[in-house]
């Protein structure tokens, strides 16, 4: 260590107090001092406003009657976790953090914390695998870190051009983006959450149990579902709506869902034949395009693609005699492109098989 | 911690200008408590991820000490204070060193908005661009070589980063103006206040250094640096023989003419500043070539490569801007040297105390009208305008003859030139030149040979 840790920690708690939002720094790098998915007591915030005037003994004195108030209470842990840190027990820090990220794996702030205090170590391959569990933490996060660093890429190209003076649009290499389709879990919601409520039903899965507790059951989000999901679990998400139960015994159902399916099949499989022969003569393309312009553009988006995944989920499936509504989950995933969407279909049953006549998307 | 410094494309050499050392150790003091570095930028960096090919191998932007140093964030006042901090009308190149600056103090964030600040003002500058792109090459999780950026022409985009990297260096590793105080280019022997100022160019560090002259003794040059700037030179370098050569002239050269205000093509920015090449050394060993000039910068490029002219020396627009206006620039000596030497100005040596004599030998033979004595001073040598000592001489004779007594000479500036030979370029005011002339000046090239300075040219300055 080239540098008296407790003697920075001093200083800069010292230094803290002039900061309209008091953010307490240790080593390089931010130590987060609080859950931002729970609200705090009374009693928490009073230590933290010792923890930032430096009165760590204090603070650590109250946090360990506070614990032995409530012993499953994550965000006492988590403060006691954090003034050993400022007290410049790092071991003892590291271990209550790294404690925290095997009962809490769907918390940010431990991982976080403990990226920064391995840091601070020189344990730079641990920090970094820290970081990256941080912002796995949440899909939507993650998501955005890596769409930001293709963009950043994208930037550092344009930039890379700009100054050797060779156009930027030769042989810009176009990032695989991704495009969230489902907004998950929302932790504000989390936090409302008065703060007894943040006491968790199970120690070992606060984030999931907890919001079960609110009486908001019918919230579109759904509460059992880990935050840390990826892109196609959260399609799946929406369940089944009470509408399309009753009609689940008709036998159409399956016929009319297997005709789906097969037609994004076809178009996965890039098999143009059996692509447009899911869609009935009647069709009417989009736009009052003329079929054969719409299949020759079809065909050419199609084909030129080297590669496309098409994945249909959640079926909403509403029959009329020889007619169908059917709605459900798109989840299109091509060379350059992932994305997913509401589509709706209408077919129609023709000498035994259902076709598309209409074609939309939500 | 043993972190390794991270590697940047411009990486300048470890010898940091003496000027930022003062600033380094106010940075010590206030280095706990000013600060920087997001965790996560950090530790990419020190990681080391991008291997980005370091322009001086030897050099790297952190000394591991500095290196070493942790810095907290407690926003952005942090460096209101600091001497990091830059005046409004800083430099294109002063706002790159202080990007440099910032990231060595460890202030990523603050670097990379210098950065932003560096492009608003100066959007063709396309060292800054490198410098922005090495700094977010250096943050991503997936860098970009950027050897694999391909124009059209592969090859030209490759040329054009080692261009940008030599650029980088060059303005980076250049001595501090503060350490020229009281110095002078050695080849300066006189200089009287009659010239407003002196230019030197050092081709081998791409810089132009335009001087004030505030001699009053002009045997004691004493010079105020007015600009110190970045300049390119000729794509095949120096030593000019030939028309179309690529190459920049080395000599002693003087100012023709101010072009200020006169439309030029776009290559020429905002204006130039003609040389008198060939002069008459050039001419005597038989040199060619034409329109040699100090000019400015076309609009696509703020600063081109330091070897990419025909043979000019190129300024950015600013700089060549701010010449433009001074007065009286018309007959400014230029000295043009692989390498400069800095004396301070009392300098003196036996040759130039032989030359001292020779001079004034030919002063007062001139004053006596002793042509015999005269004669004896000019080299067999002799050469203008393809002609030798023998055309020349009866004008010389008569020059000296009429009325030269009541009238001296006035010594405007000696500057001495070495290559194969010693010369000295003398250029003196003459009166009594002739009735028609008044006031035309002569410049004299003088040489040694076989331990004697003798002229090989005179003619009108």
């Amino acid at each position: 260590m080239p540098f008296d840790f407790f003697q920075l920690t001093k200083i800069l708690l010292k230094s803290s107090s002039r900061l309209a939002k008091p953010v307490i720094a240790l080593g390089v790098g931010t130590l987060v001092t609080c859950l931002s998915a729970f609200s705090a007591n009374n009693n928490l915030d009073s230590i933290k406003q010792s923890i930032q005037s430096g009165q760590l003994d204090q603070a650590l004195r109250s946090v360990q009657q506070e614990r032995q108030a409530s012993p499953k209470d994550v965000q006492v842990q988590f403060l006691e976790a954090v003034i050993l840190a400022q007290q410049g027990l790092h071991d003892r820090a590291i271990d209550a953090f790294k404690k925290m990220t095997e009962a809490y794996p769907d918390l940010p702030e431990p991982y976080n914390n403990l990226g920064v205090l391995y840091a601070s170590k020189g344990r730079l391959e641990e920090a970094r695998a820290a970081f990256d569990k941080a912002i796995l933490t949440h899909a939507s996060y993650a998501a955005a870190h890596k769409n930001l660093s293709d963009v950043q890429a994208q930037l550092t190209r344009q930039s890379y051009a700009r100054a050797l003076q060779v156009d930027p649009k030769v042989k810009v290499a176009t990032a695989q983006l991704t495009l969230l389709g489902a907004i998950t879990t929302e932790r504000s919601d989390i936090s409302k959450i008065p703060g007894p409520a943040v006491r968790p039903a199970t120690p070992n899965n606060p984030a999931t149990s907890e919001p079960a507790e609110t009486p908001s059951k019918a919230s579109p989000s759904n509460p059992k579902e880990n935050p840390a999901h990826n892109l196609k679990e959260t399609v799946k998400e929406p369940a089944i709506t009470p509408s399309a139960k009753p009609k689940e015994t008709n036998p159409e159902i399956e016929q009319v869902k297997s005709a789906v399916q097969s037609w994004a099949q076809s178009w996965s499989h890039k098999d143009m034949k059996k692509y447009f022969a899911a869609y009935a003569s009647n069709f009417a393309p989009p736009d009052n395009v003329p079929r054969a312009k719409w299949e020759s553009e079809r065909e050419l988006r199609i084909t030129s693609k080297k590669k496309i995944q098409i994945a249909v989920s959640n079926f909403k499936i509403d029959i009329q005699g020889n007619k169908a509504k059917v709605n459900f989950s798109q989840v299109y995933e091509s060379d350059n492109f992932k994305g997913n969407s509401r589509k709706s279909l209408e077919l129609t049953k023709q000498g035994g098989h259902w076709l598309i006549t209409r074609e939309t998307v939500n | 911690m043993n972190t390794q410094p991270p590697q940047y494309t411009q990486a300048p050499s470890t010898d940091l200008p003496s000027k930022r050392s003062s600033r380094n150790f106010s940075w010590a003091i206030t280095s706990l408590l000013t600060v920087s570095a997001i965790a996560a930028a950090w530790f990419y960096s020190a990681n080391g991820k991008p291997e980005l090919q370091a322009a001086d191998q030897a050099g790297s932007l952190f000394s591991p000490q500095k290196a070493n140093n942790w810095h907290l964030q407690f926003g952005s006042d942090a460096y209101a204070t600091d001497s990091t901090v830059l005046p409004q009308n800083a430099s294109a190149e002063e706002m790159v060193e202080n990007v440099y600056d910032l990231l060595r103090a460890g202030d990523r964030s603050t670097a990379r908005a210098q950065t932003v600040r560096l492009l608003t003002k100066y959007p063709n500058f396309q060292l800054a661009h490198l410098l922005q792109a090495d700094l977010m090459n250096e943050e991503s999780a997936t860098p970009i070589d950027p050897k694999s950026i391909e124009g059209k022409e592969t090859s030209s985009g490759l040329k054009r980063y080692d261009e940008l990297i030599l650029e980088s260096s060059r303005r980076l590793n250049r001595p501090p103006a503060s350490t020229l105080q009281g110095l002078v280019p050695r080849n300066i022997v006189s200089l009287s206040p009659q010239n407003p100022y002196f230019i030197a160019v050092d081709a081998s560090k791409s810089r132009l250094y335009w001087f004030e002259n505030k001699s009053i003794d002009p045997l004691k040059p004493q010079l105020k640096l007015l600009l110190e700037t970045y300049v390119s030179i000729g794509q095949k370098g120096i030593g000019k023989s030939r028309e179309g050569d690529g190459r920049t002239p080395l000599g002693v050269y003087f100012v023709n003419k101010n072009l200020k205000g006169q439309p030029l093509p776009d290559l020429y920015g905002a204006g130039a500043l003609t040389l008198n090449y060939p002069n008459a050394l050039d001419l005597m060993r038989g040199q060619t070539g034409s329109g040699i000039w100090l000019h400015g910068t076309p609009i696509e490029q703020y600063a081109r490569a330091p070897l990419a002219t025909d043979g000019c020396v190129v300024l950015s627009n600013p700089e060549m801007d701010r010449l433009l206006r001074l007065k009286n620039v018309e007959k400014t000596p230029v000295l043009i040297s692989e390498k400069l030497e800095w004396v301070t100005s009392d300098q003196t040596s036996k040759d130039r105390e032989a030359f001292k004599k020779a001079l004034d030998q030919w002063v007062r033979d001139r004053q006596a009208s002793n042509l015999d004595g005269l004669k004896n001073i000019y080299s067999q040598q002799f050469q203008r305008d393809g002609k030798g000592l023998a055309i020349w001489w009866p004008e010389i004779a008569s020059a000296a003859q009429s009325g030269a007594i009541k009238n001296t000479v006035e010594m405007q500036s000696i500057i001495e030139w070495k290559d194969t030979q010693d010369y000295m370029v003398v250029n003196v005011s003459n009166p009594n030149n002739s009735r028609t002339k008044r006031n035309q000046n002569l410049r004299l090239y003088w040489t040694k040979s076989d331990g004697n300075w003798q002229i090989v040219y005179e003619g009108p300055a």
